[in-house]
């Protein structure tokens, strides 16, 4: 009878301390089971014990044995609730769906900023109605020079300093070879730019030995000076904005004539003056000027019938003024460090 | 250019601040570049473009100044005083042997004193970074910036014989310019000598032998005119060029040497206490005949598109010194100044009335011609598709220079010889056009991996170039590198790879999108790929490009260490005979049935071996098969692979049954086993 009171007190013991690491449902029924299950519980175990003891100490003994059975029902009622709720707020977590985890994206790259640039510039010129026409870059002396009004013996050689690969083939020093292949091959009235890549020989942060133009050639009756301004006033203003303001300056070119240096009010002070535009609030972007009649002559034009203009700009220029570049050899160093920040 | 507005204020009577001067500078085409203000005078940097030698002097620019309206243009006053006692003839005699030379003039100055010159001088000459040397040197170039005509002296007792000829150089022949240096020259040189050698590089440099010394005392200022073409050769060939060289090779003005050697003259009779004997040598072989234009008052509108009044247009050319010989009523006849070489056209003095009209002043219009824009192409066309596949894939497009070094087109590209070469090129690694892109996207791809992106991908969309007889076939081609391996890591564990078969599947798709076409791949052993890893590239059986592992030398050459894979392929041929139409198929709308093998087979078994047996068999209903799972390692015994295939077959017009499709798949299953050695998994 002693030992099963000791028994008793300890199954108590026993239990207090499993209850308390009891969290899960499951857990929690298998405690119950252990327990108070039918078969194989602890209670029902003590029950059966009852019957082998002395009768006297029976009623006591069932007593003793009932309260324990009321105290583990009791306690168990009590910490179901607890475990229940323990176990909603487990469902609960193991439900939770982290959408600020990094989402997976596809590896990166990007197109270069200068044929974004390019491909603006075309897209603005196609917009107001040109074709684009290319040409080679390996070039007769014939296209590149002579026929654009620049003898071998004109100063205007010293200039362009050209890459040659014979004394008659050239790499282009510019775009306007094009100027003569699209003169040679198509009828006016024509708009047309010609973008492309060109050499000179020269290297520098402001000079690249190899670096792309995009030339522009409009021919046709009654084409005036003052359409050349008008045109290039309204590309300026769609490449840098409505602000952008125009000044013409006469110039020199060998296949214009009169010929003008386009500048374009500095982008990065609106023409206030600052260390980009070297306090002149002007920014030099472009050649222009109205087709010279010795080229019309070179390509069978007659020069009493048409008229036309002709420009050429940077497309490296414009792409360090727009982005904030310095130096030009960024865009041939390919430094994908450098490339990611135009995707 | 510099000029000093001290200088120019001895010429031009204004009320204009400096400021505005150099605005009505740039505004009439003489760009001031800037305004450097010093401590008793204010410098103009003049860009002043090479047609316009004329400016390139004081009195033009004060001419330009006057020509503006804004100001009065002051003549030096130009007075000699003869001595008669002696005449120049008896000193020296000059023979033009050479009709380089259109005319030569020359005075001689009895019994100068060599010695400073005034400081007034000395500081004008200076303002412009002209160091002073002597008082007849200092003169000479101070009428060259005034008036802009190049001047020589010489002392007169070194030239031997009495006599100046102009005569073309002999080849080979040896002389040494006041500088010090022995100089070779050849017949397409113009010289002045003297009856036994040469004294002068015409229009460039005077020589060692017979430059003004401390005690000289005779002198024979020299005012000629040389053909600009000469010059200009003689003065690049030597690498010489001087004040001198720089206007005679834009062109002198032919009139003006009189005058100019008389104020040398006299400057130097006030300044170096000379005597001016009497004559002046004036051989003069081809008069100068003005130039005379026609200017139609039409055409000035129809170029400009504006109305410009004609007396405006009077005005401005005669301040600009253009005489009026005729005019009608729609026409103006212009006789030119011999100082303007520019101006011979009718054109050019359409430039000067626009130029002095202010281009600012100009209207913005548009041209009125209607011309459609631009189409895309079926190169745009494909560009945009490979575009689209390379951003897609994770590349970023470079662009690198058109040329290379010859060993880097020969590592790449060994079987073409035929290179553009450059004669004149900045550096060895510039000196030939690339006959493929790769070997010029070598050297960025090399410098990123090598600051450390190991995970380096580029592309490039340009032209090869391939001597063509003189000229060069260019051709269009889309270039990719990239490092082999591991390019990122999703946190899942899900890794993004980067290798042959992801570049393959770029060109694959490339083609199929352009072309509609599918593209064959035939290995080759080409020393820039890995051997057995390299591939030519077939479309219709023609060979448009490759694609490979690249080999140890390849990476060696462009110090690279890690593996790397590229291809290259011709957007031209690609897009010969046009491009993927696209027509529209009706789709089954019957369930498809799929059936998955497995085999375990040769590892030498190729794929595409394996595609034409099934392809062979013509099995009916079977739409699609694919390759879904290959390995090889634990499990599999050595030298063998295990494949996984899927099967798809699919009917137009009814739903197959289970039994057909089995028998179909049991079919292919007994074929691949048969054919191949395979087992079924
Ligand atoms: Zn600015």
């Amino acid at each position: 009878m002693k030992q099963v009171l000791e028994k008793i007190e300890e199954y108590k013991k026993q239990f207090e301390e499993e209850l308390k690491k009891v969290e899960s449902l499951k857990a929690f029924e298998e405690l119950r089971v252990k327990y108070l299950g039918r078969k194989a519980g602890i209670v029902k175990s003590l029950l059966d014990l009852l019957r082998t003891v002395d009768r006297d100490f029976k009623p006591k003994l069932g007593q003793e044995i009932n309260k324990f059975k009321v105290f583990v029902e009791q306690s168990l009622k009590e910490a179901g609730e607890t475990v229940k709720k323990k176990q909603q707020e487990l469902e609960e977590k193991k439900k939770f769906f982290d959408i600020t985890l990094p989402g997976f994206k596809s590896l990166e790259g990007g197109r270069h900023p200068l044929t974004i640039t390019r491909q603006l510039i075309e897209e603005i010129f196609v917009s107001m109605g040109y074709d684009i026409a290319s040409g080679p870059e390996v070039e007769s002396d014939w296209y590149n020079f002579e026929a654009l009004g620049i003898p071998k013996t004109h100063p205007a050689r010293d200039t362009q300093d050209t890459f040659y690969i014979s004394e008659d083939v050239v790499l282009r020093t510019h775009t306007s070879n094009v100027q003569i292949h699209v003169m040679k091959t198509r009828k006016p009235p024509f708009k047309v730019i010609m973008p492309g890549r060109v050499y000179r020989k020269d290297a520098d942060i402001t000079h690249s030995p190899m670096f792309h133009q995009v030339e522009g050639l409009v021919v046709g009756e009654n084409i005036t000076f003052q359409d050349l301004k008008g045109t290039l006033d309204t590309f300026l203003k769609k490449l840098f904005g409505e602000n952008a303001r125009l000044r013409l300056r006469p110039s020199f070119f060998p296949f214009t004539e009169p010929s003008a240096e386009v500048d374009v009010s500095c982008i990065m002070c609106g023409g206030e003056g600052c260390r980009v535009c070297k306090g002149s609030g002007w920014l030099e972007i472009l050649g222009a000027g109205m087709v010279d009649p010795v080229v019309f002559e070179n390509v069978g034009y007659d020069p009493e019938k048409v008229t036309g203009f002709a420009f050429g700009l940077g497309v490296e220029r414009i792409a360090m003024l727009k982005y904030g570049i310095s130096d030009i050899r960024l865009f041939f160093d390919n430094d994908i460090r450098f490339l990611k920040q135009f995707r | 250019m510099e000029f000093s507005l001290k200088w120019l204020k001895r010429y031009v009577k204004t009320d204009l601040g400096h400021e505005k001067i150099a605005e009505i500078f740039t505004e009439q085409g003489l760009t001031v570049d800037s305004i450097i203000e010093k401590e008793n005078d204010i410098i103009f940097e003049i860009d002043i473009t090479t047609n316009r030698p004329d400016a390139m002097n004081y009195l033009g620019l004060a001419r330009e100044i006057a020509a503006s309206g804004y100001g009065e243009i002051v003549y030096p006053e130009v007075t000699v005083e003869e001595n008669t006692s002696c005449k120049a003839s008896d000193f020296v005699s000059v023979e033009i042997e050479d009709t380089r030379c259109k005319r030569y003039v020359a005075r001689v100055v009895k019994g100068v004193k060599i010695g400073h010159s005034p400081d007034w001088m000395v500081e004008l000459l200076e303002s412009v970074g002209i160091r002073s040397i002597n008082n007849v040197v200092d003169i000479t170039n101070f009428v060259l910036w005034e008036m802009g005509h190049p001047l020589h002296a010489f002392d007169y007792r070194f030239i031997e014989g009495k006599k100046i000829i102009v005569r073309s150089a002999r080849e080979g022949e040896k002389f040494t310019t006041l500088d010090g240096v022995e100089r070779v020259l050849n017949p397409s040189d113009l010289l002045i000598a003297d009856t036994k050698r040469g004294i002068a590089l015409a229009g460039i440099m005077g020589g060692e032998n017979s430059e003004i010394r401390e005690d000289t005392q005779d002198v024979v200022i020299e005012s000629a005119y040389f053909d600009p073409a000469t010059i200009r050769k003689t003065s690049k060939r030597l690498a010489l060029h001087t004040d001198s060289s720089y206007r005679f090779e834009r062109g002198a003005d032919i009139e003006i040497l009189k005058k100019a050697a008389d104020r040398a003259a006299q400057l130097m009779v006030e300044y170096a206490g000379g005597t001016l004997c009497s004559e002046t040598i004036d051989v003069y072989i081809e008069k100068f005949e003005p130039v005379k234009v026609r200017l139609h008052l039409e055409k000035v509108n129809n170029v400009l598109g504006k109305k410009i009044e004609p007396s405006f247009i009077k005005k401005t050319l005669n301040n600009l010194g253009f005489d009026l010989i005729d005019e009608g009523d729609n026409y103006f006849d212009y006789s030119v100044p011999s100082y303007r070489v520019d101006v011979w056209r009718e054109i050019d003095l359409i430039e000067e009335i626009a130029r002095m009209y202010g281009y600012n002043r100009f209207d913005s219009t548009l041209p009125l011609i209607v011309t459609p824009g631009k189409t895309k192409t079926d190169r745009d066309k494909a560009i945009e598709i490979i575009n689209e596949e390379l951003l897609k894939a994770g590349f970023f497009e470079a662009i690198s220079y058109s040329f290379c070094s010859k060993k880097d087109n020969l590592v790449l590209n060994p079987a073409i010889k035929d290179m553009v070469e450059i004669s004149n090129p900045l550096s060895e690694n510039m000196s030939v056009m690339r006959t493929t892109i790769f070997a010029s996207l070598f050297y960025p791809f090399s410098k990123n991996v090598n600051y450390g992106n190991r995970n380096t991908r580029l592309f490039e969309i340009g032209k090869t170039y391939v001597k063509k007889e003189e000229l060069a076939k260019e051709e269009h081609f889309v270039s990719a590198i990239a490092v082999c391996g591991e390019h990122g890591k999703y946190w899942d564990g899900t890794v993004q790879k980067v290798d042959f078969y992801r570049l393959k599947g770029i060109v694959e798709a490339i083609v199929e999108r352009v072309k509609g076409a599918k593209v064959e791949f035939e290995s080759v052993d080409w020393p820039c790929f890995k051997k057995g890893h390299g591939a030519v590239i077939l479309l219709n059986g023609k060979e448009i490009g490759a694609i490979g592992e690249f080999s140890e030398s390849v990476l060696r050459h462009y110090e690279i260490d890690l593996p790397a894979a590229g291809f290259e392929v011709s957007i031209d041929r690609i897009i010969e005979g046009g491009l993927k139409e696209f027509k529209y198929k009706p789709f089954s709308l019957f369930p498809k049935v799929e059936r998955d093998s497995a085999f375990i087979i040769d590892k030498t078994v190729k794929f595409s071996d394996i595609e034409k047996v099934v392809q062979s068999l013509n099995i009916p209903f079977l739409v699609d098969f694919s390759l879904f799972d290959r390995y090889e390692g634990k499990g599999i015994p050595e030298g063998k692979v295990s494949i996984a295939l899927n099967f798809v077959f699919q009917s137009k017009d009814r739903t197959l049954n289970s039994e057909e499709v089995n028998q179909l798949h049991e079919k292919i299953i007994k074929e691949i086993i048969v054919k191949f050695g395979a087992e079924l998994r």
